[in-house]
């Protein structure tokens, strides 16, 4: 065990070489980028040129074949349009959870309406998501309204503990003087409580995203519409088309990799910009 | 009356007047407006419960899916645990280079291996239990790299100073700190292999286990049995969240409780 390994960047002025990559960090990262690059190149020859029955290429092809079906999906259009009706379901059920999700941290705000309605905000909460979507078959039948149903159902949860964490959060000293300088209810919403509710409201969102993205995915392998990615997958495994599936599949997770990249950056940069204590 | 038996009895009235609300919305206003094929009433769902427990279904659909997620959790626990280490305890090169691969997982849709698995290995016991192993992994891993790269240095510095060899370093800091980050991930993980065994089963299009039984009781339009198995899928998952939070807390009472990976 080395010294490094346990301690991490925190050593890395301990010993003169570190302290030289130190000293230029831009060096240090290009030999990270190098080295992944390699590395994910040599395990593209590894998989291209292995034996047959070393991978398993029945289910996840060969890079190149891969390349190519994923051009054809580029060429033909079906990649952009099943991306666009995905995340046209994914933006319908954002904003339908998020609405659902702050109205019901609103009315729970409310010592009556935590009353009446916790319980079943946690009954429902402890329902395995996934299984409702036999639920909403039956009720809904196979249509874009069950998936924005279910992943609602998902995202919703997100934005409803983020906005009640927010609203517990809030300084009642604040607010007690906020009354007695004679705010109104709306007043108050307005000036003090929502602008409070907004970074809660940002870190519900960079966790609804990847969520509702990855359940949508599942909405549309159980439940396969007329275009989407999941749709596009599932129609090309029962045709046995292993390229084109891991063209699709591949493509799904750089997708996934990309939000969790993205949202979480800017959402950091947004929270230190404000000052605000949100860790991320 | 005390004011902890006040409280209690007002959580139970909480509860129950709940539980009444549902039951009259969904006996008097749901079932009869909607047709049998799509909504049961109370009744039969609960003829269909007393049946299933009656003649060992329910048992049996439960077993099943609590194995597809306990074999799945252990196998993603064991993988994200020994690759955690191989990170954590790897040069500085190395452990960048392996630490997108953990990322990717974690980031990525795990569903989207259903169709890939299916091909490869068919719809059994094995491709669902690696679809659970996929969810379980990256969050073990997660874990335990975070606490691997929490030690404080100074006090390695300081144990390396007072003489100490690299076995004592491990076992008397960097385990114990470490122990409390796998514990947290452990307990944090296993109620989600519960979630992607059903989300399996569903997927995979079985006759087996509780989400075999929302997908083909869903197919043959049997709302009571679809009802009656989310019932039995949420009690389950709710008993095993409380078991393993017990044996989580219990467990980090000796060791303490972490900071999130998130906030480091």
């Amino acid at each position: 065990m080395s010294t490094e390994l346990l301690t991490g960047a925190d050593t890395a002025s301990a010993g003169s070489p570190v302290r030289r990559w130190v000293r230029r960090p831009g060096r240090r990262s290009l030999s990270v980028a190098v080295a992944r690059l390699l590395t994910a190149f040599a395990v593209l020859l590894i998989w291209q040129y292995s034996p047959q029955g070393v991978v398993p290429t029945i289910a996840v092809s060969r890079p190149l074949p891969i390349i190519r079906s994923f051009g054809h999906l580029v060429r033909t259009g079906e990649l952009f349009s099943g991306t666009w009706a995905t995340a046209e379901q994914v933006l319908y059920s954002l904003v339908l959870g998020a609405l659902i999700g702050v109205v019901l941290a609103i009315l729970t705000w409310a010592p009556i309406g935590r009353w009446l309605l916790g319980p079943l905000i946690s009954a429902s909460y402890a329902i395995p998501k996934v299984g409702l979507i036999s639920f909403y078959i039956l009720l809904l039948g196979v249509d874009t309204k069950a998936h924005v149903v279910f992943v609602t159902g998902f995202v919703l949860f997100a934005y409803y503990f983020a906005v009640r964490d927010a609203f517990e959060d809030l300084d009642r000293d604040k607010l007690t003087a906020l009354r007695l300088m004679g705010a109104s209810r709306l007043a108050l919403f307005r000036v003090y409580v929502l602008p409070s509710a907004v970074p809660y409201l940002f870190t519900a969102t960079r966790i609804a995203v990847p969520l509702a993205f990855a359940s949508e995915v599942f909405a549309e392998l159980e439940m396969p519409t007329a275009t989407g990615l999941g749709v596009s997958l599932e129609q090309a495994t029962d045709s046995l088309d292993a390229s084109t599936s891991m063209a699709i599949a591949l493509f799904i997770v750089l997708i996934g990799y990309l939000l969790d990249l993205l949202i979480g950056a800017r959402l950091r940069r947004y929270t230190e910009s404000i000052g605000t204590g949100l860790v991320l | 009356m005390s004011k902890s038996a006040r409280r209690v009895a007002s959580v139970a009235a909480q509860w129950i007047f709940s539980a009444a609300v549902v039951y009259a919305v969904w006996e008097w206003l749901l079932a009869p407006n909607l047709s049998r094929v799509f909504m049961a009433p109370p009744s039969a769902v609960w003829d269909q419960l007393t049946s299933w427990a009656s003649n060992g279904t329910m048992f049996s659909l439960s077993y099943t899916t609590f194995s597809e997620a306990f074999v799945g959790f252990v196998i993603g626990s064991a993988a994200g645990l020994l690759f955690a280490l191989v990170i954590g305890l790897s040069p500085y090169l190395t452990s960048k280079v392996l630490e997108p691969v953990v990322v990717a997982i974690y980031a990525m849709p795990k569903f989207v291996l259903v169709p890939i698995l299916y091909i490869w290995l068919g719809s059994d016991f094995l491709p669902r239990v690696l679809l659970v192993t996929a969810a379980v992994f990256p969050l073990v891993a997660i874990y335990t790299l975070t606490g691997i790269r929490t030690v404080d240095p100074d006090r390695v510095t300081m144990m390396r100073l007072m003489g100490a060899s690299r076995a004592q370093i491990a076992s008397k800091l960097l385990i114990p700190h470490t122990m409390r980050y796998v514990v947290t991930g452990l307990t944090f993980s296993f109620p989600h292999a519960v979630t992607m065994a059903i989300g399996a089963e569903i997927l995979f299009g079985t006759t087996t286990g509780l989400g075999g039984t929302l997908y083909t009781d869903a197919q043959q339009f049997n709302a009571a049995a679809v009802i009656a198995a989310l019932i039995i899928a949420t009690a389950l998952a709710a008993v095993l969240t409380g078991i393993c939070r017990l044996i989580g807390t219990l467990a980090l009472a000796s060791f303490g409780t972490p900071a999130s990976p998130a906030r480091t």
